[in-house]
């Protein structure tokens, strides 16, 4: 089996579930490439940030701290970065430049100028593959609504409605971290954080964002800092969006009700999607990964059903269908799709395909919409006002 | 790290599970052993490929499991084959000094069981565990604390069952779980049965006697071949069992069902438990939630708590993500790796469940046949 050598800048919590993808490769069954991690760079080098990958991972020959010795080794095919947003316009365009292949954690820039300047990049070097990461499309209950939107089968849709909700935050003395601080997070607050995992889906399903109404809220203004005194968080906490979308092909205009909260009580990591159509709505969240519900409307009584999905995944596992499908094998399902397009030079499905930059580049333009809307209490144009790829490029 | 060398007997589905479970052993970063296979055995080669072109560590693939026995570089045996060979196996692996992890029922009926269980007490320095994963979701851990911290008060009733749905398909073809010989008479009660008691025997509680009704629901199947071939066994059964908690010395009403034909249930494994001072439900329907019910005086409120991935041994993956089906194996493999090396469980519930629970369940079901052809209730003997 062919191997793809990868180097990996930023050793987190992403980092150790991707190395540990690679370590039971042997799970997907028809695999046409396996991921051998060879580098990796952290800024710190210190055992307790590194030394799980270093023990874990003989495959390892090179530990660096800076990340152009990394781009520079020969032994490296492709890169897993997963650094703070103010650093991906810097290291994104560096490993493209350097060719390497990558798989890049959201938002792809701290802002729409630093995703634009990564996109403009890529432009230059067609042939290095670069794709998000996002894990929670390979849900098999979302493989199935993105299959739906492309089989056409919800008819005109009537409303959209998604979000992503996290709960710890409603802890005043949880200490603050980088994804709270505008430095390195950026003035999208959770968008930039949660956004790209939940806005995906409408991008992905080539539904056009007309113009956005956006209330942003600032919950808790100070958490405890690493001396141990109160500090100011200024990033966003909550987000509610309303905007006015357009389904390209039928060109009808329906509403998406966006949610993006860190601060909602009791609710410990739920993504959610629900779409109603004149033919077929579905309803999906993590909250219950197992369930999907759906009503397929022929003229007769309307129902929703309910379905236990199981394991029915995009790339074969020897993992049963019926069983429970988790966390760990969404990221490694999101694994394979990169290494599978990369592998063959285009995505085994459009449903099962990592996200696009050009996807990713949407969430920014609406992200910039709501800041706006949020400041001047006004509808704002979320149409990508900037250049395609190719002009970009061009420049 | 100490290693701890496996050898593995029947290399099917759940096998390859354990082997992609070993591979990922670093998923378990405060574990002091670990597994590595280094032997396996299966007649079949277009499955043992899957193994020798994933796993360098095996050295030895042979279709005799009396060689793998045999071979002293194996230290600890899985074992996943069908019914009728556990006594067998699980004996001569016993007698071969290596440890045993078996698959459920541990003997195809009482008196396979009970030569286990003789061979076992002949062979004390043998450590050996039954597989059942379900218990290691965090809220069914959760559920396993509360009970050893008498959390329930005095028991009202539990409700447990495994229920699955694709027989309901006529025409699914027959496999060895659904033939007398191979499965036994327990039908469905050897093949699910042990996995909605494991909770239940785990805590001690113990059934003096059962009511049960069995349903052969499909008497024939495709035979793959063409033709039909006769389905005998029990699809469904219901358990309604008179049961003692060593707790309170008092009785509680325990009902258990496992079921091949349950519409609409994939993969539904659940757990219910009603007490006076608390309430707890979980359903594999929705393996991220646990219900709760705590009663202190006052109002009486169901509680809904989102439970992410609170596992018993630490993972690498953040407390807040979904966990999967095979995070439970791995869970329950680091739960026999560590009950091997320090001779005790992380903690009750952390332990898979062990040889005399089992044996306490062949008693059940033993009587719930008899109870089932006799229309009696049956004293578990």
């Amino acid at each position: 089996m062919k191997t793809i050598r990868f180097g990996m800048i930023g050793c987190g919590q992403m980092g150790r579930e991707f190395a540990s993808a690679t370590a039971r490769w042997c799970h997907l069954t028809q695999a046409s490439a396996r991921p051998v991690l060879t580098a990796i760079c952290n800024r710190s080098l210190r055992p307790e940030k590194i030394g799980w990958f270093t023990g874990n991972f003989p495959s390892i020959d090179l530990v660096t701290e800076d990340y152009r010795e990394l781009l520079a080794s020969p032994e490296v095919d492709a890169v897993y970065v997963a650094v703070p947003h103010h650093l991906h316009q810097e290291i994104y365009c560096a490993a493209i430049r350097a060719g390497k292949h990558l798989l890049g954690e959201k938002p792809m820039g701290i802002d729409l100028a630093a995703n634009e300047a990564i996109l403009d990049c890529m432009g230059r070097h067609p042939n290095v593959l670069v794709r998000g990461a996002s894990q929670y499309i390979f849900y098999p209950a979302v493989q199935r609504i993105l299959k739906m939107i492309a089989d056409d089968a919800f008819g005109r849709i009537i409303e959209l409605d998604s979000g992503f909700l996290h709960s710890s935050d409603l802890d005043p003395d949880k200490p603050i971290n980088w994804k709270r601080l505008v430095e390195y997070n950026g003035l999208y607050g959770v968008m930039g954080d949660l956004g790209v995992h939940s806005a995906l889906v409408a991008f992905r399903a080539g539904w056009e964002v007309l113009r956005t109404t956006a209330i942003c809220s600032n919950l808790v203004s100070l958490r405890p800092g690493a001396e141990g005194w109160m500090v100011p968080c200024s990033t966003w906490d909550n987000v509610t969006m309303l905007s006015r979308m357009r389904d390209l092909r039928a060109d009808h205009v329906f509403p998406w009700v966006l949610r993006l909260d860190r601060i909602m009580p009791g609710e410990k990591n739920s993504w959610y999607l629900n779409i109603y159509g004149t033919k077929a709505c579905a309803r999906f969240s993590l909250k219950n990964p197992r369930r999907l519900e759906l009503l397929f409307y022929r003229g007769d009584e309307q129902r929703w059903e309910s379905v236990d999905m199981g394991f029915e995944t995009a790339y074969p596992t020897i993992t049963g269908s019926i069983f429970e499908f988790g966390a760990s094998d969404a990221f490694m399902q999101m694994m394979a799709a990169f290494i599978e397009e990369l592998a063959h030079g285009q995505p085994s499905r459009s449903c099962a395909s990592c996200p696009t930059p050009e996807e990713v580049h949407g969430c920014h333009c609406l992200f910039n919409a709501a800041l706006r809307s949020n400041e001047s209490h006004i509808e704002v144009s979320s149409l990508k006002k900037s250049r395609p790829v190719e002009e970009l490029a061009a420049r | 790290m100490k290693t701890i060398r496996f050898g593995m007997i029947g290399c099917g589905l759940m096998g390859r599970e354990f082997a992609s479970a070993v591979a990922r052993w670093c998923h378990l970063p405060e574990m002091e052993a670990r597994p590595e296979l280094v032997a396996i055995c299966d007649a079949d080669e277009s499955i043992t490929r899957w193994y020798r072109d994933n796993f360098p560590t095996i050295q030895q693939i042979t279709a005799d499991y009396k060689e793998l026995l045999a071979n002293p570089a194996v230290e600890a045996v899985y074992i996943a084959v069908p019914h009728h060979l556990h006594r067998e196996f699980y004996c001569a692996a016993i007698e071969a000094g290596k440890h045993l992890m078996g698959e459920k029922p541990f003997g195809i009926d009482l008196a396979a069981n009970r030569a286990i269980m003789e061979c076992l007490a002949s062979h004390p320095e043998v450590f050996v565990r039954c597989s059942s994963e379900f218990p290691f979701f965090p809220a069914m851990q959760r559920i396993g604390d509360m009970i050893e911290a008498q959390a329930f008060g005095t028991i009202l009733e539990v409700n447990s069952g495994f229920l699955h749905s694709s027989d309901l398909d006529a025409s699914k073809p027959i496999n060895w779980k659904r033939m007398v010989e191979f499965n036994g008479e327990y039908g469905c009660l050897g093949d699910l049965g042990l996995h909605p008691c494991h909770m239940g025997l785990k805590a001690g509680w113990t059934p003096l006697n059962v009511r049960a009704i069995l349903s052969k629901i499909v008497t024939e199947r495709p035979d793959g071949k063409g033709g039909m071939a006769p389905c005998r066994t029990w699809d469904n059964g219901t358990m309604f069992c008179e049961t003692h908690d060593p707790a309170t010395g008092q009785l509680f009403p325990w009902t258990i069902k496992t079921q091949r034909i349950a519409p609409g249930q994939k993969n539904t494994w659940y757990f219910e438990v009603m007490g006076t001072k608390a309430c707890a439900r979980f359903s594999t329907k929705n393996a991220n939630a646990l219900d709760l019910l705590e009663y202190k005086g006052g109002e009486q409120a169901w509680q809904w708590v989102d439970m992410g991935h609170a596992v018993s041994f630490k993972s690498i993956t953040g407390p807040i993500f979904e966990m999967g089906f095979s995070d439970s194996i791995l869970q329950m493999w680091a739960a026999f790796v560590y009950e091997l090396v320090h001779g005790r469980p992380l903690k009750k519930f952390a332990g898979c469940i062990t040889p005399e629970e089992v044996a306490l369940s062949h008693r059940l079901f033993t009587a719930a046949l008899e109870s089932h052809a006799r229309t009696i209730t049956v004293a578990l003997d």
